[in-house]
């Protein structure tokens, strides 16, 4: 693990975080939507503690995968 | 024609319910971020992330030019982890409708089967289209904004031949779909045969130019009017037409 954090310093960040700044709010939305979704139907998924923790942990995937795949598995 | 706008606007309706619409630019903006942003960033990220002491960065290599940022976005990109992501958003098309029984209801009716599976094509290949277009426009605007000006006509031909290429693929799943059952079947046996559909062409170009694949693996400053693009345009819109007319006559033949 890299605990070297005095490199954060180095990054030029002023380029930087617009950019970062996209990411994660792409990344939020993201989250946003599927845990709204998950909260709205967590009583007819599957597997719902699952999934919930899919779309928590996986980031960039995991809410994709809870849209294509989770939400369709029924119990 | 009602039927078709009627059927047409419940797909979108259902994506919207589904949050497609919301997701899938999402994601494709996520991924036409990716290529500038390693590009750009390359030399920071060795530098600073990982254990990767020693390694360097050829300070003599050649500037990214734009052109090739834009096309590394579209034909490594969008045509890998997209392409998947985009089989997966649209492989249930005919499946989840034949296991809810909405096909039963919709096919009693007095609709025509032929305006049934266009509607289907016409829906999904444009909801695909839609996020991909927003991707690529964003992915774009940041290589205009970090690797210098790019002849928007050029970006538009790239664009342009991907969408060709992505309506070739949801009419592929909709052949695939008249063959097979269930939604996962149908994605991977999709997933894999477009999959050899790039790679063959680009490994044999001269034989294998009308297959339509071969749009993909086009040299990225091809002009619009060049004769192998035009070639390659014509050749991919056939394909696309003899697929959804072999899917026609498949699905008119499958009693349900």
């Amino acid at each position: 693990m890299n605990t070297d954090f005095s490199a954060l310093s180095q990054i030029d960040w002023e380029q930087f975080l617009p950019l970062l700044l996209i990411y994660i709010s792409i990344n939020l939305i993201l989250l946003g939507c599927a845990c709204i979704d998950w909260f709205r139907r967590k009583d007819r998924i599957a597997t719902p503690t699952t999934w919930l923790l899919i779309i928590l942990l996986v980031q960039p995937i995991g809410s994709i995968l809870y849209f294509v795949l989770g939400r369709r598995m029924t119990a | 024609m009602r039927t078709f706008y009627t059927l047409t606007w419940t797909e979108w309706l259902e994506a919207w319910k589904e949050w497609k619409i919301v997701w899938l630019p999402l994601f494709f903006i996520a991924l036409g971020v990716t290529q500038p942003l390693l590009l750009m960033y390359m030399d920071v990220l060795l530098a600073h992330v990982g254990s990767a002491d020693g390694i360097i960065v050829d300070p003599n290599r050649p500037v990214p030019q734009s052109l090739d940022v834009f096309s590394a976005t579209i034909y490594g990109q969008f045509n890998q982890l997209g392409l998947i992501v985009l089989i997966m958003s649209f492989m249930g098309l005919l499946a989840s409708d034949r296991q809810t029984g909405m096909q039963d209801f919709i096919l009693t009716r007095p609709v025509s089967r032929n305006v049934y599976l266009l509607s289907k094509w016409f829906s999904h290949g444009m909801i695909s289209l839609f996020g991909m277009l927003i991707g690529a426009l964003t992915s774009y605007c940041l290589t205009v904004y970090w690797f210098g000006s790019l002849s928007p006509l050029l970006a538009l031909r790239i664009i342009l031949d991907f969408s060709l290429w992505t309506l070739f693929v949801v009419s592929l799943t909709l052949l695939i779909s008249t063959f097979l059952r269930r939604a996962v079947p149908i994605g991977i046996l999709s997933l894999v045969v477009s999959l050899l559909l790039v790679a063959l062409p680009s490994l044999i170009p001269d034989i294998l130019f009308f297959m339509p694949g071969a749009l993909l693996s086009l040299p990225s400053h091809t002009s619009f009017f060049s004769s192998s693009h035009l070639i390659g345009i014509i050749s991919c819109l056939i394909w696309i037409l003899l697929i959804l007319g072999w899917s026609a006559l498949r699905f008119r033949k499958t009693a349900y």
